[in-house]
């Protein structure tokens, strides 16, 4: 299990921003995972957790697994959610995610919510394309590395370096 | 209805909450059978530098389309499946336009569609959704939540209606 870095100004992860979610992202065995007891401040209905909400989290998931598998900077092209059951304000869930496949700039993954007994709440499967105008160093250099192992940020300033 | 009828709001609803303490507070209106709110979004909620994330783009077209069913079919429902396709960049703290328009309505299901475009009118991102009835949501803890004042009396009476 390694702790993954954080965007620095990202509302899903960021650890500074008090108005944001600070999701900690980690990374297992070829998943990304968060646990997370998300509060009312991003309800829909009533103690339910809001449906782009609940995609933010999944597409930054599937964002870092794509990363980590490949070194690419991509961006979500194209989503396809389902909303199988409420999630809950204020009660823990795990989202995790992986990468499916590659066909040259394409990328596809997948991502979904479970609570502790592996019932899923809400699966996105997603197509990813790797985005052509990024600058790679500047954009590794947004992130927060606190806590995170020396390896895990050797394999993002590689990245950075290609 | 008239030509340009605003929707209530959801008090702290991340997305159309006036009282939601860093929300977007968009204002939705019906116009020409369509749910079409403008808005710009700050830099807070950006994904990659100046561009705003995924997640908001597909809360708003969520939020546009729900509205789009509640107010066509008259029931109150949830999201079942949402697909978003991602054409373009959306810019931080530019001016968008969003519709949602309810497609079709059979055997308790209800099919809509969602756009959002720019301020020159190219679609940046569409989306299709299904929504089913909402079994666990009552009239009546939705009526605690929504502000219907300056609503039209006509637009009030639907709502009043459909909250019972």
């Amino acid at each position: 299990m390694s702790l993954l870095p954080a965007y620095k100004n990202s509302f899903f992860t960021s650890q500074r921003r008090l108005d944001g979610m600070r999701l900690q992202m980690r990374h297992r065995r070829g998943l990304v995972y968060t646990d997370m007891s998300i509060g009312n401040s991003f309800e829909g209905y009533e103690d339910v957790v809001q449906g782009g909400m609940l995609f933010g989290v999944l597409d930054v998931i599937m964002w870092y697994a794509i990363f980590l598998e490949t070194g690419k900077i991509c961006m979500t092209r194209k989503t396809d959610m389902d909303f199988l059951k409420p999630v809950v304000c204020d009660t823990p869930y795990r989202a995790q995610g992986k990468l499916l496949r590659i066909e040259d700039r394409d990328v596809w993954a997948t991502a979904w919510v479970e609570d502790g007994q592996k019932e899923r709440y809400a699966q996105v499967s997603a197509l990813f394309r790797e985005a052509r105008s990024i600058d790679y160093e500047r954009f590794i250099a947004s992130f927060d590395f606190s806590g995170v192992s020396a390896p895990m940020r050797q394999r993002f300033i590689s990245a950075a370096r290609r | 209805m008239k030509g340009q009828d605003l929707l209530p709001t959801y008090r702290d609803c991340l997305f159309c909450g006036p009282e939601h303490a860093f929300g977007l507070k968009l204002k939705l209106r019906h116009a020409d059978g369509a749910v079409v709110t403008e808005f710009a979004v700050a830099r807070s909620f950006q994904g990659y530098e100046e561009t705003v994330h995924g997640g908001i783009v597909s809360g708003i077209l969520d939020e546009v389309m729900w509205w789009a069913v509640t107010l066509g079919a008259r029931q109150i429902a949830m999201t079942r499946k949402i697909e978003v396709e991602f054409l373009r960049p959306m810019r931080c703290e530019a001016v968008h336009t969003a519709r949602g328009r309810l497609a079709e309505a059979r055997h308790r299901a209800f099919h809509a569609s969602g756009e959002i475009e720019d301020d020159s009118g190219r679609v940046i991102a569409r989306s299709r959704g299904l929504f089913m009835p909402a079994k666990t949501v009552s009239g009546a803890e939705l009526a605690r939540k929504l502000d219907l004042t300056r609503l039209s009396p006509e637009m009030a009476g639907i709502f009043s209606a459909l909250l019972g």
